[in-house]
């Protein structure tokens, strides 16, 4: 019966693996053109998030979820940045490196009145990541950390600092809520 | 701020990330090796179990083939034994020509065969004083090829046959020949024997066993 439910469990795995590619390989590919400038780059990127979303599977919604799509986005995105930074470490050694490609083009910003939302798109990448990852995805701080390359302490005490930004930020925001 | 709090307000910024994202058109024609690694992807999801697995065998076989590298690189025993034991493999059957007298027979001035099977035409002769040859064909293209030895400089010579050929020694005009018959009508039989002089004499032919006995009986070497 066990080997049953675990079929059944790597069946649905699979499926859903697929839709993930068919759905939304395309976007992850345009999101990483975005960063890289460069097709064969952002298909390596987007290989790379894939071979991610393959590791946690599991923990994703269906894939037609929001969630999932942002999850494959935000994946090809940090690929994307991996190898971006990558480059650029090396072009930096050959030549000097100019402000075509500022590390802050690649983060999104936010035109909106909501504080809150200001808040977590002012987050450094990673807290913000790691917020996403926690409390959207329910991952675990070890899951995070490994994820991440860092100790599961520094994931937590960077998720922890993240979340009293943003408790702080909506405090002044809505003093009532005291 | 309470946990679902959080969670929605990091899924409203989410919702504002995905509606920021370029609503363009895009397809890109993905190469071929990513398509092979994405369907590798999906089939870990498969089968976890026998994926790992398959690695695990396939870092095994490296271990094991760099180290069999390694000891046949370096370790002149081992070399030589697998050597021995490829040589077995490929040819079982050889014969072994030992000039015992180490005379040096001149017999390039020598005819081999007065008579050939009727059909067959000389093809090409060839010789020095050490050996001479002559090949035969008929109108199908089959070969009659005979080879005469007289010796060699290091007094050895080895002749290699396929594995598959069956080996029986028999008697031609007073001395041993090894006859060397094979299980495949299209194949070649041999014979192989050293008459006087420890001269090397053989046959090869597609000739049944009585045919090329026959044949070896009438061989002499004539001046």
């Amino acid at each position: 019966m066990l080997i049953l439910l675990s079929t059944i469990d790597n069946e649905i795995d699979r499926e859903n693996m697929e839709r993930i590619i068919k759905l939304y390989a395309d976007e992850m590919h345009l999101q990483a053109v975005m960063i890289l400038h460069d097709n064969e780059d952002a298909q390596d990127a987007v290989q790379n998030a894939m071979v991610n979303i393959c590791k946690h599977i599991k923990h994703l919604q269906k894939p037609t979820s929001p969630r999932t799509r942002c999850y494959a986005i935000e994946a090809a995105k940090n690929a994307a940045i991996d190898i971006y930074r990558r480059k650029k470490r090396k072009w930096e050694k050959e030549i000097p490196f100019d402000e075509a490609f500022p590390d802050e083009d690649l983060m999104p910003r936010y035109d909106g009145e909501n504080e809150t939302l200001r808040q977590i798109f002012e987050l450094p990448k990673r807290d913000k990541d790691i917020l996403m990852l926690k409390y959207v995805y329910g991952f675990e701080y070890g899951q995070i950390a490994r994820m991440l390359d860092i100790s599961k302490e520094a994931a937590k005490k960077m998720g922890q600092r993240a979340r009293d930004k943003l408790e702080k930020s909506m405090k002044m925001e809505d003093p009532s809520s005291d | 701020m309470t946990d679902k709090q959080l969670r929605d307000a990091l899924i409203e910024a989410q919702d504002y990330m995905l509606s920021q994202f370029p609503k363009i058109e895009w397809h890109y024609d993905f190469s071929p090796k990513f398509h092979k690694k994405m369907k590798e992807l999906i089939e870990m999801n498969r089968h976890p179990i026998w994926f790992r697995l398959r690695r695990v065998v396939a870092v095994l076989f490296a271990v094991l083939g760099i180290s069999w590298a390694l000891l046949f690189g370096f370790n002149e025993r081992v070399r030589a034994d697998v050597i021995r034991w490829l040589t077995e493999q490929l040819t079982a059957n050889e014969y072994k020509y030992q000039n015992e007298s180490g005379s040096n027979f001149d017999i390039s001035m020598y005819t081999i065969v007065d008579e050939v099977p009727e059909g067959y035409q000389l093809l090409k002769r060839s010789e020095d004083e050490n050996h001479v040859s002559e090949v035969f064909r008929d109108a199908n293209g089959k070969q009659l090829i005979f080879y005469v030895m007289s010796s060699t400089k290091e007094n050895e010579f080895y002749l290699m046959f396929d594995k598959n050929l069956k080996s029986e020694q028999i008697n031609i005009n007073g001395v041993i020949a090894d006859l060397y018959l094979s299980e495949n009508y299209d194949d070649n039989n041999i014979i192989v024997w050293q008459g006087t002089n420890d001269v090397l004499f053989s046959i090869a032919g597609f000739m049944n066993r009585e045919e090329l006995i026959e044949l070896a009986e009438k061989i002499e070497l004539k001046p």
